[in-house]
Parts: C-alpha cells; sequence; structure tokens
C-alpha cells in the first residue's frame, strides 16, 4: 500500500522549535521531513515535492526570506507558511509580500495553527 | 570594469556596517541604482548580481547635489524607485566615499526628527526660529521653542494658526514681499530655496527684522510642506539703513560741493576768494565721514564703499574677519578671490559689477574664505548700489557679516538629526532581535507546557517535553540576565564592589564550568586551556571577582560559538601594575570591515535575518562596560581564519582590606525542620504563592498568606510570625511601604523581600524600609532556605 499521507517538510535550526512543531502535527497524520537551514530546504525541494512547507525565518547561511525567493524561483509551488519569532506586524506584512501563503508568530497558538493547517492539509 | 565593481563592494561593505536603513542608493556610471536594504550583508551579493533597479531620471540632478555636497534630504515616492509598496522614503545623503555615493533612505516621514530630545534641546538654545507649514491646510505644524527667546511668543500660541492669522504680526509694507515671494503657488522647483527680508512683530510691539529662508518638501512633485528658517538680522539691518542714510548724505554734499565748484568757476573770482565755500563744504564732509567713519568701526561687519575701480573707504573689521592687511587690499582689491576657499571661488563674485545692481535689492552672497592661519569662516556679504546724481549707479557698498558660527550650528543641528535617525533605526533593529530571542524560548516553553496538561502522555514523553522546557527556560533566563545587565550599566546601575579573592582560584573554576559544558555538548574538538601568571600562594587579589567571572563567561561563549575546531585558551598576565586577563581562540576571527562594531550596542557582526551564532549581541557590550566599571580597558586582535585573542585588563591591587566577608553556606542537602515556626507570605500572584506553600511546608513550617500589603499589615497586627516574605509588587500598599508600616508598629519580625526586578535600586529601597534581607526571582529553594534559616538562628 502506497503512504498517501501528506508530505510536510518543516525548516527550523532550533531544535526544541522542531520537536514542538512534530507534537502538534501529529494528529494530522502527515509525512514529516526536517531541514535545518534554508539551504538544505531547497536540497530536499528539489529531491521531493512537498504538500506544505513551514519556514523559519531566522536560521544560519539562508534565511527564509531568501529561501522562499529561491523556491520559487526554481519553480516550486508548494504552499509555504512563514513560522517566526520576528512577531511584529511588519514582519508578517514582509512575509506576505515574500509570497509565503500564510504567517504565524511564535509562540505558537496552537488554534490559530491548526486553523491555518486546515487551509492546507484538507 | 571589476576594478569598479570591487570597489563598489568595498564602499557598499563599508556604508552597511556604518549606517542601516530600508534601502540603499548608490551612484553607478552616472546613474543611481537602488537595492533592497533588509540584510546589510547582502547589499554586496545583490549589487553584484544586479538585483538593483535604476532611479527615475526626474530624480538624478537632485540626488547628484546631494551626493557633491554630502548635505540635504528629499523624500521619494517608492514607485519612483520601482519598488511595489507605495509610500515615500526620506533619502538622507550620508557619506560620499571614493566617487560613490551612497544615499540611506528611510520609510517615513521628515518631520518625526522634531520629536526627538536632542534635537529639540539643540532647537531650544538655537537663535533661530525654525518651523514649517504644511500646505494642505496652510497651517504652522511645527516651530521651534527658540521663538520664545527670539520674538517672545510661547511657540505653542502660534502653532496651528494659518498664514492669515500669523500676517498680522508681519509689518504692513512687507506683506506684499511675502505674498509674492512665498505665495506657495507651487511655482518655484524644489532645488532653489527661497530666501528674503521683512519685519516682524516683537511681542512688546516693535518690529524686528528677519532673513527667512525657506524650502518646499514635495511629494509626487506636489508640494506638501514649507521648512523655513528665520534668522533676526535686526541690528545689520539698522547699520544698513545708516550706511545708506549716511552715503546719501555724503552724495549730496558731494553735489553741493560740485555746484559752488561750477558757480565758482563760472563767477571766475580771483583765488582768494573761491577758499571759503570749499573750506566749509569739506568741514561738513569731513564731520559726517567722521560720524560714518566711528559708526562704521563700532559694528562687527565689514564695512565697504567703493567706486568701479578704487576702494574708498573699508573699516578695520576687514583685518579682523580676513586676516589680511587692509592697506594691501586697496593696492589690488582684486587678491580677493585669492583668499576664498578652493571650492567657492568659481560661485563667487568678488568685485560685484556696478552694472548688476538693482535699487532696493542688494546682492546677497554667502561662501567661505581661508585665513592666512587656514582658518576657514563662512561670510555673508549684501553689496547695495549708489547713485549719483544722474540716478546712475557710482558707488557700491558692501557689508559683509561672519557667519561662521551660524553655519557650525546648522552643521551640528543636522548632524544630530542623522545621529538620531541612525540610532531610531539601531533601537528598532535591536528592539525586533531582542523580541525574536525572547520569542524562541518562549515557543518551547509556552507549546510544551501546554502539551503537557494533557493526561493520555506516558512518563517518558513527559520527562522528554519538561527537558525540552527546562533547556528553554534556561535560554530564555540567560537572555533576560543579559537584558537586565545591559540595563542596568546603561543606567549607571552596577555597583562594582572590591574584595579579596584568589585569581588562580577563580580561573579554575571558570575552567571547570567551561570544561564541564564542552563536555555535554559534545565539543570535542575543541581542547580548553588555562594560564596562570602568579604562584598560587600570592594569587589574592582586590577586585570584584563576579564581574572579572561574568567578562571571562561573555568573552569564552563568544569563543566558542566562533571556534569549531583547536583550542581556547584563557588566563591572565601580570603587567606593571594591571593584570591582564585574555582569552585567545583558533576559530574564525572578525571580519575586518565588523572590528569597529563589535563593542557597538545593539549590534551584532553577524546581524540581520541569518542566525548563525544566536545570541542578543548584547555580551560584548556588557563586557567592555564591566571592564570599564573595573577600571580597566579591553580590546582584541583578530586574524580572519586563524582567531581572536580578546585581552581586558584591571588595576591589580594586592592589599587586603580589613572587612568581614559574609559567607554563604550552601545547605542544599540538610533538613531543615521548622516544626513550630509561622511564615507569614505576602504575595498577591496565586501561582508564586502556591510555589512558595509547597517549598515551606516541606519544612512543616506553617504558612499564612496576605494577599496584599494592607492585608499583610492587618494580619501581622494579631499574629506574631517568625518570618515574614515580602513581595515587593503588591497591590493597595507595596511591599516597601507594607514594611515601613509594619517597623512603625514596633514589629520586629525578620522581613525578606523578594521581587523580580533584579535592579540594585530596589535593593537599598527595600533595605532602608526595614527589611533583613534581599532576594531575587525567580527563587532558588536553597538560597531562600539557607535566608531564613540564618534570621531564624539570630
Amino acid at each position: 500500500m502506497t503512504d498517501i499521507r501528506k508530505k510536510v517538510l518543516i525548516v527550523e535550526d532550533e531544535e526544541s522549535n522542531y520537536a514542538l512543531l512534530q507534537v502538534l502535527l501529529r494528529s494530522w497524520n502527515v509525512e514529516l521531513a526536517w531541514a535545518q537551514t534554508g539551504a538544505e530546504a531547497i536540497l530536499r525541494c528539489q529531491q521531493h515535492s512537498f504538500d506544505l512547507i513551514l519556514m523559519d525565518i531566522k536560521m544560519p547561511e539562508m534565511s527564509g526570506y531568501e529561501a522562499i525567493k529561491r523556491l520559487r524561483a526554481l519553480g516550486v509551488e508548494t504552499p509555504i507558511i512563514a513560522q517566526t519569532a520576528y512577531a511584529r506586524i511588519e514582519d508578517e506584512e514582509k512575509s506576505r509580500e515574500l509570497g509565503f501563503d500564510a504567517y504565524i508568530s511564535k509562540p505558537i497558538n496552537r488554534i490559530k495553527f491548526n486553523k491555518i493547517l486546515e487551509q492546507f492539509l484538507t | 570594469m571589476s576594478d569598479t565593481l570591487n570597489t563598489l563592494k568595498e564602499v557598499l561593505r563599508d556604508f552597511a556596517d556604518r549606517y542601516s536603513g530600508d534601502y540603499l542608493l548608490y551612484q553607478q556610471e552616472g546613474t543611481f541604482r537602488c537595492v533592497d536594504w533588509n540584510r546589510s550583508s547582502e547589499v554586496v551579493a545583490k549589487a553584484e548580481s544586479d538585483e538593483t533597479v535604476p532611479v527615475k531620471k526626474e530624480w538624478l540632478p537632485t540626488l547628484a547635489a546631494m551626493a557633491q555636497s554630502g548635505k540635504g534630504i528629499v523624500s521619494i515616492p517608492l514607485s519612483d524607485l520601482d519598488l511595489p509598496q507605495n509610500g515615500y522614503v526620506a533619502c538622507i545623503a550620508t557619506s560620499y566615499l571614493k566617487g560613490f555615493v551612497a544615499l540611506l533612505l528611510v520609510k517615513g516621514s521628515l518631520t518625526s526628527f522634531a520629536s526627538n530630545a536632542r534635537v529639540n534641546s539643540l532647537l531650544r538654545f538655537s537663535r533661530e526660529i525654525y518651523f514649517s507649514f504644511n500646505l494642505q491646510d496652510k497651517k504652522l505644524n511645527y516651530i521651534s521653542p527658540s521663538i520664545e527667546d527670539v520674538l517672545g511668543y510661547s511657540h505653542k500660541a502660534l502653532l496651528g494658526k494659518n498664514l492669515e492669522e500669523l500676517a498680522v504680526y508681519v509689518h504692513p509694507e512687507d506683506l506684499s514681499i511675502l505674498e509674492q515671494s512665498i505665495a506657495f503657488d507651487h511655482e518655484f522647483d524644489d532645488a532653489t530655496p527661497v530666501s528674503l527680508q521683512f519685519r516682524f512683530m516683537h511681542r512688546t510691539g516693535r518690529y524686528l527684522y528677519f532673513q527667512l529662508n525657506a524650502q518646499m518638501e514635495f511629494h509626487d512633485w506636489e508640494p506638501v510642506e514649507v521648512y523655513c528658517s528665520l534668522r533676526d538680522i535686526s541690528e545689520i539691518k539698522e547699520t544698513e539703513d545708516l550706511a545708506m542714510q549716511l552715503n546719501v548724505q555724503m552724495h549730496a554734499l558731494e553735489k553741493e560741493l560740485q555746484q559752488s565748484q561750477k558757480k565758482h568757476d563760472d563767477s571766475k573770482l580771483p583765488d582768494q576768494a573761491d577758499g571759503a565755500p570749499r573750506q566749509l563744504v569739506s568741514n561738513s564732509l569731513a564731520h559726517d565721514e567722521e560720524v560714518f567713519q566711528q559708526m562704521a568701526e563700532n559694528t562687527n561687519d565689514i564695512f565697504m564703499l567703493r567706486d568701479a575701480k578704487h576702494i574708498i573707504y573699508i573699516n578695520n573689521q576687514f583685518e579682523k574677519i580676513w586676516g589680511r592687511s587692509k592697506e594691501a587690499l586697496i593696492q589690488d582689491p582684486y587678491q580677493l578671490s585669492e583668499w576664498i576657499y578652493p571650492e567657492d571661488q568659481p560661485n563667487v563674485e568678488v568685485w560685484v559689477n556696478l552694472e548688476t545692481l538693482t535699487r532696493n535689492t542688494p546682492y546677497v552672497q554667502q561662501f567661505r574664505i581661508v585665513k592666512p592661519d587656514g582658518d576657514i569662516r563662512w561670510l555673508w556679504s549684501r553689496s547695495f548700489p549708489v547713485y549719483n546724481s544722474e540716478g546712475m549707479p557710482y558707488r557700491l557698498l558692501e557689508i559683509t557679516t561672519d557667519i561662521t558660527e551660524q553655519k557650525d550650528f546648522e552643521d551640528a543641528l543636522m548632524t544630530a538629526k542623522e545621529k538620531a535617525q541612525e540610532s531610531d533605526m539601531l533601537k528598532s533593529t535591536f528592539l525586533a532581535n531582542i523580541s525574536h530571542e525572547i520569542r524562541t524560548p518562549m515557543n518551547g516553553i509556552v507549546g510544551f507546557s501546554e502539551l503537557i496538561a494533557r493526561d493520555d502522555l506516558d512518563a517518558e514523553t513527559r520527562k522528554n517535553y519538561v527537558v525540552i522546557m527546562k533547556k528553554s527556560s534556561e535560554q530564555l533566563i540567560r537572555i533576560i540576565d543579559d537584558i537586565i545587565d545591559f540595563a542596568k550599566l546603561e543606567a549607571n546601575q552596577i555597583r562594582i564592589s572590591a574584595e579579596t579573592f584568589d585569581v588562580n582560584k577563580l580561573i579554575d573554576q571558570v575552567f571547570v564550568f567551561f570544561e564541564n559544558r564542552m563536555e555535554q555538548s559534545d565539543t570535542n574538538s575543541l581542547t580548553l586551556l588555562v594560564s596562570k601568571a602568579l604562584p598560587d600562594e600570592e594569587a589574592e587579589i582586590v577586585s570584584d571577582d563576579h564581574r572579572i567571572r561574568q567578562v571571562l563567561s561573555y568573552l569564552i561563549d563568544n569563543s566558542v560559538k566562533y571556534t569549531d575546531e583547536g583550542f581556547i585558551e584563557f588566563g591572565y598576565t601580570v603587567q606593571g601594575d594591571k593584570l591582564e586577563f585574555f582569552v585567545k581562540d583558533s576559530g574564525i576571527g572578525i571580519a575586518k570591515e565588523k572590528r569597529e562594531v563589535i563593542f557597538e550596542r545593539f549590534r551584532q557582526a553577524d546581524e540581520g535575518h541569518t542566525r548563525k551564532y544566536g545570541g542578543t549581541g548584547l555580551g560584548l557590550p556588557i563586557a567592555q562596560g564591566l571592564v570599564n566599571l573595573l577600571g580597566g580597558a579591553i580590546r582584541f586582535e583578530s586574524e580572519e581564519n586563524k582567531g581572536t585573542t580578546f585581552y581586558f585588563t584591571i588595576p591589580y591591587r594586592r592589599e587586603k582590606e580589613k572587612e568581614s566577608k559574609e559567607v554563604f553556606s550552601e545547605w542544599i542537602d540538610e533538613k531543615y525542620n521548622w516544626k513550630d515556626k509561622l511564615i507569614l507570605v505576602a504575595e498577591d500572584d496565586e501561582l508564586n504563592f502556591e510555589y512558595m506553600k509547597i517549598i515551606l511546608e516541606s519544612s512543616q513550617a506553617k504558612v499564612i498568606r496576605a494577599k496584599d500589603g494592607s492585608q499583610a499589615v492587618k494580619i501581622c497586627s494579631n499574629l506574631n510570625f517568625d518570618i515574614i516574605l515580602m513581595d515587593i509588587r503588591l497591590p493597595i500598599l507595596n511591599g516597601i511601604q507594607a514594611t515601613q508600616q509594619l517597623r512603625q508598629m514596633g514589629v520586629t519580625t525578620p522581613i525578606v523581600a523578594q521581587t523580580a526586578f533584579a535592579m540594585d535600586d530596589d535593593e537599598y529601597k527595600c533595605l532602608a524600609a526595614g527589611c533583613d534581607r534581599y532576594i531575587t526571582k525567580p527563587i532558588s529553594k536553597g538560597k531562600l532556605f539557607s535566608t531564613i534559616e540564618e534570621l531564624l538562628q539570630k
């Protein structure tokens, strides 16, 4: 039987934050992949196709802002959600301008988080 | 070409280190290109990969002028920069480097700087008045407080007035000049500032003469605001008028002289008889010349009367201001032009042509001169025509004022404004970073604390969650400690103690601490080394061991961050009357262009959204602040990819001051038994009280709670307690007030104050109010229990 679960890529450099997303996504029954930098995320996307990407912004080497630009330039059309501790209104605006499909600030509000996932995983 | 690119890269990098803004404009091959500047490190890459947009042509002359002078500000609509957003940016000329111009663009309005305290105090003491008009409603929307000194009005009284209301204060004869020049009819373009003179009424009713300079502010080629400065020139005006009058009188006398001469010639009287009238006239002339001369010598301005070729009169003020001899000038007036500042020479007409002057309007010039000693002064000259009987201009009166101080002031104001803007930008970047750093561990804490409450978790999972929460909490506390230390340093609230301690032991303790930490985090490829200069038996010194440990920790932390493999060595050497500590690593080193900023507040060598090394960027500024307080200095040597060595000194003092040292014994494992003891906990927060109750009851003590300060006082008047734990931030009566009342009532129970704000001032306030001890939250059980035990033993 082939795996019909949706594939989600988490791009996050902080281990504890990845662990949290992992738990939060458990009830969604998705297949998870983890990239710790923007560059790693690009590499992953070139190898597999994902149904959703959860992207941190402040990361080593390459930020989420840069990563989304490059992913879009490579033709990756997967919805990308920004999940970041940059929590000012300007930060949300900026993520929308750069083409993120949704934005959630840290600390992550579980109810909001699930509502956003509903849009992309159902 | 590649040379150009390299220089450009260098300039951009240099610029990016020094300033921050939203966009950067730079000049390249005759045009301006704009690059999005959210990450300074990427500006160069973007310029290289041509991710830049050219600026619309209309802006080239303005930008080029700003670039040339390195001065000026202008608003540019974002659409003219081909940027997708709406709105404007303030473009501030900041730097002119190696043939390239970098202009800084900041989103938002220009007027906001007036609210800055530093700028405002400069404006307050200025002798000039600055104001701005909103052209939509034609109302005064800003006026500097200096108006109170100059004109006697309160600046609040004039604010919000429109043009008609203000016209009442203007001298009736000058209204037409104002109306003509500042008709606000959008006819003049932004490159030409308006300059005119008019009279304005002082609060006492007399009129003062002002020089007005105005400049329009455009948005979308529509003028929206006009910025003006007013300078009181009444004194100058008075002298000018007097000079004009005198000149007219002299002219009349001369005419008289000519006529009498003519009459005399006509009548052909013998020589002897013609002396009388001439004598009379020249006497009168001599008298007037004397008056003129007296007046001219008593002003601070240069007075010069000349005809087309020769200087007829020049006052001594010339020698003072120009630093040159009058005689030399009179012999060869044209050498004036050689004394003009070279850059200004092409724009200055030193020998104004009489024919170009028009009636009633002086010919005005501003320029710099170079004195023989190299001093550069700013001069402001006004030339007036003097007419002969035929109505032809035949003489010229020139009055020149030294305005260097005023120019310096304007420059200072401009610099202050730029500084204020720059530090505002740095502060907001800093705040965004701090917020980010706090939210990151909070995400783990908040997220997992919600999850942990669920019933369906097995013990193992729960334990894992707790481990993550604990790690995140520790990270958060480190960040908060940094912020508090930083704030204390900024507020001068850190006190340095001078105690005797063993510096070798200190080094060993720090070594053990970091050795343990590095073992835990698997940094196997990194070796930690120590070096101590003093033999153990002579290692006692006097300083603040806690702060030295803190600085060493920051520096070692920093080295660990930037060193993947190799070694970190730390220790100290003796340098005469100083001890020099060092932390040396074999890490990546500090890039040349980052070296200037690493100690700057709010800065991190790795700014922007890529976070390789994390942290708040406060470590090194705090280290520097502490070293300064310790009486030493901090510096570093670094080579890229080879490593960095930080050095800091402290005074080397060995004399032991006879002081009883407080000994805090750590009684962590011992059992406390406070079976019959009654403890009052004054605490408004439910959770904090629960925590205190649980740990205190483990000693079998009885715990009673007061929810606010006044309740604590009330309970104490009925019950005798053995210990009172007093939270400082309490409602109704705060902990300090409650303590004061209790002491006044004669309650002698030991009081332990506790607060979440680890500021030294609180400590002093608590102790002054009558508390016996002071502890900060988060409260460690060990510290709390040893404190209570100690007080109970008394």
